[in-house]
Parts: structure tokens; sequence; C-alpha cells
């Protein structure tokens, strides 16, 4: 009968309708953090651009890289590990402010490695600036 | 025992910070470990430092809705503690419990607050340790109605920040 089979054909639609937006809404909820490792960055800089950009504006520096996945290319000032995570620190001459990079503890064994002087080129996530420009998330690009 | 540092100040750039909110709905964590922090050592001023966006959730989307909506980051970037320990003595060698007293901003909002807190000092470094509850409202923080089951209207706050000598 049409009817009958209208509404099965109706009822099938809505059901998987919300199947649907379970589903979106359930991936939405468990969706993961961004894997900075597969993600291609959003800029690659060097340490004095970085800085310079903050040093002039910080608020303007904030709007185009809090967030955003940076590549660094540069000389290590100072490498160290505690509680099996690591943190590479760049600097420049006549600045103060640097840029302190926190690394995933994937990176444990590659940070161990490092030694100052190394150049690197790291990527990671812009969280914004304290004292240096704090990265987090990092990992080191082979 | 010659002290290299006496009476100096101290610094770190990777502090500990977490906060725990508890409620009948689920429970979240986050955790900041590029806290900064500088202790004066002379006078007993502490200085905390952080930025909203460095703190880590366990759920990508919860970590968006704190930014986006609770926190607004983008307009309050960080969160401060400045104060000093109350009635300050010079510390000993070992574990001092102190009283620590100074403002809190947090989303553009200052309290003062009062709360204990362990200082181990040794050789080479001072850990400053402690916990102590906020209340959401105090700073201004709106949590929709649709989730106010899932968060707790005081969160506790865990500090665990190893600070190294600095000139």
């Amino acid at each position: 009968m049409k009817n009958k089979k209208t509404k099965i054909i109706l009822g099938l639609a809505i059901l998987i309708g919300i199947i649907a937006i379970v589903g979106v809404g359930l991936s939405q909820y468990n969706k993961s953090h961004v894997n900075v490792k597969n993600t291609k960055a959003d800029y690659i800089l060097s340490p004095a651009k970085l800085i310079s950009d903050y040093s002039s504006d910080e608020i303007n520096a904030d709007k185009n890289y809090v967030n955003k996945i940076i590549k660094i290319k540069g000389k290590i000032s100072f490498v160290s590990t505690s509680n099996g995570k690591g943190t590479v620190t760049f600097n420049i001459p006549n600045s103060e402010t640097g840029i302190t990079c926190s690394f995933q503890s994937s990176e444990s064994v590659k940070i161990g490695k490092l030694r100052t002087n190394h150049q690197v080129i790291i990527k990671g996530i812009c969280a914004g600036m304290l004292l240096d420009i704090m990265m987090k998330e990092c990992v080191i690009v082979e | 025992m010659y002290q290299a540092n006496a009476q100096g100040k101290y610094l770190t750039k990777t502090g500990y910070v977490s906060f725990y909110s508890h409620s009948i709905v689920e429970d979240i964590k986050a955790e900041n470990t590029q806290v900064l922090c500088v202790f004066d050592e002379e006078t007993g001023k502490i200085t905390i430092k952080m930025l909203m966006r460095s703190f880590q959730f366990e759920k990508a989307l919860m970590q968006e809705h704190f930014n986006e909506n609770y926190i607004e980051s983008e307009k309050y970037p960080k969160a401060s503690f400045v104060g000093k320990i109350v009635n300050y003595t010079p510390l000993k060698e070992g574990a001092n419990t102190v009283m620590i007293k100074g403002k809190l901003k947090i989303h553009g909002q200052e309290k003062e607050i009062q709360e204990e807190a362990t200082i181990i000092k040794s050789d080479d470094e001072i850990n400053l340790s402690g916990n102590f509850m906020v209340n959401v409202a105090d700073f201004d923080i709106k949590i929709p109605s649709v989730v106010k089951k899932n968060i707790a209207e005081k969160i506790k706050v865990n500090v665990n920040i190893i600070l190294k000598p600095y000139e």
C-alpha cells in the first residue's frame, strides 16, 4: 500500500537523519587535538622574525600567531628536560625576549640529543607571550 | 656552605598549574606547563603569569569552549597573581608552610586572595606548591545554562612550581 510504504520510507529517513546528527555530534565531542606533526605549518619563521613581530606589536602578533602552527628554523640557545618533557629556548642578540618551546613527550628522545648551538627546525603551536614567546605541543622536524 | 644565590631572585618559565572541575555529569581537568613565576627571596614577593592558551584539556572541544566562550582568551589572554608571603621571614632549608596574599586576575577581573602554600627550599631550587578553590562567578565567567551541570561553580586550582636561581 502506497501509504504504508511512504510511512516506512519517512521513518527510515528520519532514523538516518537522527543517526547522522548524533554521529556528527559525537565526532565533534570526541574530536582530537590538532596533530602538529602531520599538519602543514601556517608560518615558517626565523626566531628573529617572530621575536621582532611580538616586540613591536604584541596584540597584532597574537592575532596572527596565537593558535597557529609555526615552523621555526634556528640555533638553540638552551635545551633542558624535566619530568620527561623537553624544552628548547631560542634567543637572539639584543633582545630580552626569546622563544620557549615545550615539546610533546614523544619527542623526549630527540630532545635528549640536542645541544646548545645546534641548528634545528621545530614545529609547534603559538600560545602567546609572557617573558618569552611560548610555543606548545612542539615536535622536531627531520 | 657557599650559597651562590643567597637572598636572590628565582625564576621559571615552565611552572605547572592545573585546575579541576568536578560535577555529576563530568570531571574536567586542564594543565598548564608554561607558567612564568618569579620569587624574590629577599622580600617574599611572588609573581605568577600564565597564558590561557597554554592550558591543555583532554578534549579538544572543551579546550575550544574554554578559550572561546568561558575565558574569552582573545580578550583576556593571560591570568596573573601578584602578591607576597605574609609576615615574611627568611626561608629555612626544607619545607616552609606560608600564607600568601595578593591579587589574582582572571578574565579581566581582579580579586584579593590569601591562601596557604608550601615552599621547599633546597640548595639549587625553590618549590612552590599549594591548592585552592576559585569561584567561577567571582571572575565574571559565564557558563551557559546548557552546560551548567557539566562545570563546577568552584574550581580546584593546583600549583606546583619549581624555580631556579636567576640574576
